[in-house]
């Protein structure tokens, strides 16, 4: 009912605009829309409609506009609704003899979500017990999240101060419906269960500028405060019993964390965070050809629900100038300091109830694990130093070349890759001799020492080339065993790559024209202790367009991309 | 192991004004997505040890590519005109169809169609 009083409410307001626009208004413009749309369904549309409003049968809709100018005051409105609450946009812009500009927009949207039915989980069973199996809770169900964002931009300026603006924006962004959230219970039978997880997610965006502009330096101070919160927070979830599948015997409880002993626990959860960002920013003109650039940002992120917090410092600085002759430079600093808070994860160390461990924690049982809690390290925490420049110089014949040079240096406080370190060189050679021919070719070479990897990620030692006697997980190698033993270094990024860009504009008459463009990328790296891993990737593209009069316009054009990854393939076999 | 994949993009769209007042539109797109891991195979001489039993079917790892294949074609269109036929009011309406064929189906199929028909009446000041 509160759906349909917004339409009616927004059918009134569209009928009107025309009426209230014979105010006296120095010029009114505007339109009115109104219709209906037929939708026919076929089969899943998650994916042929997964952003757009699809309903079986008709719906009216209704689009409407209005620009209002009257001396020193300007008006702006625009409003659409299909006629499902869920896709509407609204907005309405005020400014005040440029002194108070105002924007205020409304917009919603869906997202549709895939569904796993969970029918590619097999149900074993040994003896009548279940081994493995799968219960999908909500069959039924049709996900999907409601997007929605209000946002309120302002800007003002002081007429006696012109060097001098403030801003103050608000911005409000909604998810709101519901994911699937899959869960697996093992150490009992492995039981994968998918159900619904509730969303209601918002996120409020404070900011606050002020702004100085002259015609020789300017800068400028932002403040911003985000807060994100999840009215949901957690599922509660019930986890099966950690008892033996088969014989139903309780003697897997020093191998598990919780079960169904603990009660419901929450799952899925989201926390609830908040960040603070301070900018200061700065330019100046030396010259009319040459202008320094610099920027400070520093930011607090903190995570509500568990009391850590990122801090980052940010460094900025970058150099303009022209030398004459149509030749220039650009070179560029930056500096980032990441800070992730360290901390130390507890976890429970609970004894077997039954079995021929009974009474003793897993660490009891293998002395060599050591126990499950560790100290949290984040990879995120690290030192970035990055300069880049480029020098750009005219040749004869309307010709021109670009050389520029980029250095990334990445040190991480914590994790084993350490420090990252990259060099890249890009040449580009531009052409517009004919003017019915035009074009480009650019190489970049870049070379990376020590490209972010997964360390003993993979290809565990044989530790035990036969089956444990007695086929019972109790003695023999145990799965820590197995991780501790891992020896392959594996990536998916690059250690040397080579990329070629080429276009060309052909344009053999007035009023038609043809681009046809190449990339080869071509990525590896041998640096790894085990194999080596490369990507090759191919694209080609051509696009055209024709009017042959004012009255037709065609275009049309096809792109064709290949690529090819080739990596280590890792099986591990083990009869858990 | 490799994985390969290869994607096509075709579009084409014609705007057409045959007399004042009258406009005649339509817009094509094509994309066809082929994607899939490659290339499995295991040794069985390298294999250090196979417990008794028949307990694994080490074989099996090279039939893993296919549950990363990827085979999907999707056609979309939109084809319509708007006409004013008295001054400041114009008829507009379309016809829209989105086209998601899941050839390679492997949690579910994810083949579905949504054609869409829209007629409206606008009046522009």
């Amino acid at each position: 009912m509160k759906n349909h009083r917004t339409f009616i409410a927004l059918i009134v307001t569209a009928l009107a605009i025309p009426v209230l626009a014979q105010g006296g208004a120095t010029r009114t413009e505007g339109k009115f829309l109104i219709g209906v749309t037929g939708d026919d369904l076929d089969r899943y549309i998650g994916r042929a409609a997964e952003y757009e409003i699809a309903d079986q049968g008709v719906r009216p809709w209704i689009k409407a506009y209005l620009e209002l100018q009257q001396r020193d005051l300007y008006l702006e409105m625009a409003a659409a609704h299909s006629g499902n609450p869920d896709d509407q946009f609204y907005r309405v812009r005020l400014n005040a003899a440029r002194v108070w500009d105002s924007q205020f927009t409304y917009r919603r949207f869906l997202h549709r979500l895939d569904h796993d039915p969970l029918e590619n989980i097999d149900t074993t069973q040994v003896a009548g017990h279940l081994y493995t199996y799968a219960d999908d809770l909500a069959p039924a169900h049709d996900y999907r999240i409601t997007y929605s964002e209000i946002a309120f931009l302002n800007e003002f300026r002081i007429p006696q101060a012109e060097w001098l603006s403030l801003r103050f924006d608000y911005n409000r962004q909604q998810r709101e419906g519901a994911h699937q959230s899959t869960q697996l219970n093992h150490c009992s039978s492995c039981h994968v269960t998918g159900q619904v997880r509730p969303v209601d997610e918002a996120q409020d965006d404070f900011k606050f500028r002020v702004a100085v502009d002259t015609a020789r330096a300017g800068g400028s101070y932002t403040f911003q405060y985000r807060r994100f919160s999840d009215a949901t927070g957690s599922l509660p979830y019930l986890f099966d019993e950690a008892v033996h599948p088969g014989t139903r015997m309780d003697v897997f409880t020093n191998r598990i964390l919780y079960d169904r002993t603990n009660g419901e626990l929450p799952i899925s959860q989201v926390p609830d965070t908040n960040k603070m960002l301070h900018a200061l920013k700065a330019y100046y003109h030396i010259d009319d050809r040459n202008t320094v650039t610099g920027a400070f940002l520093y930011s607090e992120v903190e995570n509500e629900t568990s009391d850590l917090k990122i801090l980052s410092r940010n460094y900025t600085g970058r150099y303009t100038g022209s030398f004459g002759h149509g030749i220039t430079l650009n070179a560029r600093f930056r500096y980032s300091n990441i800070d992730n808070a360290t901390t130390y994860v507890e976890l429970p160390d609970p004894v077997a109830n039954a079995g021929p461990q009974a009474g003793r924690t897993y660490a009891e049982a293998y002395p060599s694990f050591g126990g499950a809690s560790f100290t949290r390290f984040s990879a995120m925490s690290r030192e970035d130093t990055e300069f880049d420049a480029d020098l750009s110089v005219p040749l004869p014949g309307r010709n021109r070349f670009v050389a520029e040079y980029d250095f990334e240096d990445t040190a991480r406080d914590y994790f084993e890759t350490g420090t990252t370190r990259e060099h890249r060189l890009t040449f580009t050679f531009r052409t517009d001799q004919r003017r019915e021919l035009a074009g480009w070719v650019r190489y970049q070479a870049a070379f990376i020492d020590n490209p972010f990897a997964n360390q003993q990620a993979a290809v565990e030692e044989v530790l035990q080339p036969f089956s444990t006697p007695g086929a019972v997980p109790f003695p023999g190698v145990q799965y820590f065993q197995l991780y501790a033993s891992r020896q392959a270094t594996l990536t998916n990024q690059p250690a040397m790559v080579h990329d070629l860009k080429v276009s060309g504009t052909w344009k053999p008459v007035q009023n038609a024209g043809l681009n046809v463009a190449y990339n080869l990328k071509h990525s590896t790296n041998d640096e790894l202790n085990f194999s080596d891993w490369s990507q090759t990737v191919h694209a080609i593209g051509a696009d055209a367009w024709y009017t042959p009069d004012e009255r037709v316009t065609l275009n049309a054009g096809v792109h064709y991309t290949d690529y090819e990854t080739e990596s280590l393939f890792v099986q591990p076999v083990w009869n858990g | 192991m490799d994985y390969r994949g290869h994607d096509t993009h075709a579009f084409f769209t014609a705007n057409f004004i045959p007399r004042d007042r009258l406009r005649i539109y339509a817009e094509f797109a094509f994309n066809q997505v082929d994607e899939g891991l490659d290339g499995i195979s295991i040794n069985m001489a390298q294999v250090p040890g196979v417990p008794p039993g028949n307990l694994f079917d080490y074989h099996l790892d090279e039939t893993l590519g296919a549950y990363s294949n990827l085979d999907v074609r999707h056609i979309t269109g939109k084809y319509g005109f708007s006409y004013e036929f008295a001054n400041g009011i114009t008829l507009t309406s379309y016809l829209k169809h989105d086209d998601y064929n899941d050839n390679s189906p492997y949690l579910f199929d994810a083949t579905g169609t949504v054609v869409s028909v829209v007629a409206g009446l606008g009046y522009t000041f």
